[in-house]
């Protein structure tokens, strides 16, 4: 089978041989990023999430007791090698030649398939938000009509995210008790551990 | 495939203990399909055994095995460049959309086209049985990886004829067999699935026991190998074919091409 033709898009970030936005961005997800990839990779969300601490209220942001402190869930990356300033998401693979490709694909987070297109008064157009170093992106890049359907999936999956958290939330408020983010994974039905290795 | 595939919780490593032998078409598919440059997805291995698929670097020099990359060079043990590793010590092939034939078959092979699980495989024992291999699509991915092996053997025969009558005595760069290659598979992915073109008979399938897998797709596989023979006629013009493959004693015996080498046995 031939691989599929490439957008502009495509072909704009292969182009692109550091991948700094796959470093220097903190990729939050939401439950249907993590259903989608535990199930295309046949793993367990312990392989490529971590918590970390929210740094203001926002709807996405999940409690594990009935304190203040909230936490969101984001792709896991690796400490920085000597000599790089920044790690690398656990995704992203390197070629010996420098080039940087991601290795989950078509199946990445909505986050990082909607990347670097907003929409503002209708129109798409490209924000990196200062993570890019490879020329910066053109509107000529995007595909509107193709941008703007990812865009309503990822606000459309932010959306239900939000909605569990607040139930989640909620309930870690009435009991009462502690709860870990392998509960909140678990309760998400997300397969929070990955089995023992077979050999 | 129905029966459960023992993969995703192996940590064992066919990823790392093997060179990964490659067609043109899986060079193709990855250049194409991740905008990378060739000599950073495969690189020349001389063959310690000939095999229809060895390419010539040099008139009178050796022929080579095109094999995927490994990180850090191509050493025994060393990971493939495609390997995702993560934390907790699991990983997963990172252009598994895109990954080779041979890494789709494994641990099958098309030995003397016939499909069969590989003699001896880096797998723990029991993960996988006959139950796997009477699932239709492992046949179905037989025949596929099949024919584009056969049609690969055309793709390189063309080459090595005309280094051969070229005459360099010192080796051509990696990078012109590469750009060979990818001209090669755009003209034959551009060819019509459904050409006009007269075929050749194909004998009866009784007069070529051993080939139950090509004969399966019989004109299927007629249409795409005439495709092939177009494609590197237009590159390469005044040369030969290679005889059908039931005029041919040679391919028989091409085994060492359907899988895995093992490296640093």
């Amino acid at each position: 089978m031939p691989p599929p033709t490439p957008t502009a898009k495509d072909r704009r970030f292969l182009a692109c041989r550091t991948k700094r936005c796959c470093r220097a961005g903190a990729v939050t997800l939401t439950d249907r990023d993590l259903v989608e990839l535990c199930g295309r990779l046949g793993i367990a969300a312990d392989a490529f999430v971590r918590a970390v601490p929210a740094a203001a209220p926002r709807p996405d942001a999940f409690a594990l007791d009935d304190g203040p402190e909230r936490y969101l869930l984001v792709l896991g990356k690796f400490a920085p090698r000597e000599g790089e300033a920044l790690g690398r998401c656990v995704f992203l693979l390197g070629t010996e030649g420098g080039h940087h490709r991601c290795g989950v694909g078509d199946g990445r987070p909505l986050t990082c398939r909607a990347f670097p297109s907003v929409e503002a008064g209708g129109v798409v157009l490209p924000d990196d938000g200062g993570l890019c170093d490879c020329g910066g992106w053109s509107p000529a890049d995007l595909d509107p009509a193709e941008e703007r359907a990812v865009l309503e999936e990822l606000g459309a999956a932010r959306l239900a995210y939000a909605a569990r958290v607040a139930e989640w939330n909620a309930g870690v408020a009435r009991r009462g008790t502690r709860a870990s983010v392998a509960d909140f994974l678990a309760w998400l039905g997300v397969p929070a551990v990955t089995p023992a290795p077979s050999a | 495939m129905s029966a459960a595939i023992p993969c995703t919780s192996c940590v064992i490593g066919c990823c790392r203990a093997y060179w990964v032998p490659l067609t043109g078409f899986d060079l193709w598919r990855l250049v194409r399909a991740q905008a990378l440059p060739p000599a950073e997805v495969a690189a020349p291995m001389v063959q310690e055994k000939e095999t229809p698929a060895g390419f010539l670097l040099a008139a009178e020099g050796p022929l080579h095995h095109l094999v995927l990359h490994k990180r850090g060079g191509l050493l025994p043990g060393h990971a493939c460049s495609f390997l995702v590793e993560f934390p907790n010590g699991h990983s997963r092939c990172g252009v598994y959309r895109d990954r080779p034939d041979a890494c789709r078959l494994y641990p099958f092979e098309t030995e003397g086209r016939r499909m069969g699980l590989r003699a001896r495989t880096v797998c723990p024992p029991g993960g996988w049985t006959a139950e796997h291999l009477a699932d239709p699509a492992w046949r179905a991915l037989g025949i596929e990886v099949d024919r584009q092996l056969l049609a690969y053997y055309e793709v390189v025969h063309r080459w090595n004829v005309w280094l051969r009558a070229t005459g360099p005595r010192e080796p051509v760069p990696f990078t012109l067999y590469a750009a060979y290659l990818l001209e090669a598979y755009d003209r034959i992915s551009r060819a019509p699935a459904d050409g006009a073109e007269p075929l050749p008979p194909m004998p009866d399938a009784r007069a070529l026991p051993g080939f139950e897998l090509l004969l399966t797709e019989g004109e299927r596989w007629l249409r795409h190998h005439v495709a092939v023979r177009r494609a590197v006629d237009a590159i390469f013009p005044l040369l030969e074919p290679l005889p059908w493959i039931w005029e041919s004693v040679t391919l028989g015996s091409a085994a060492a091409d359907g899988g895995h080498i093992p490296a640093g046995a």
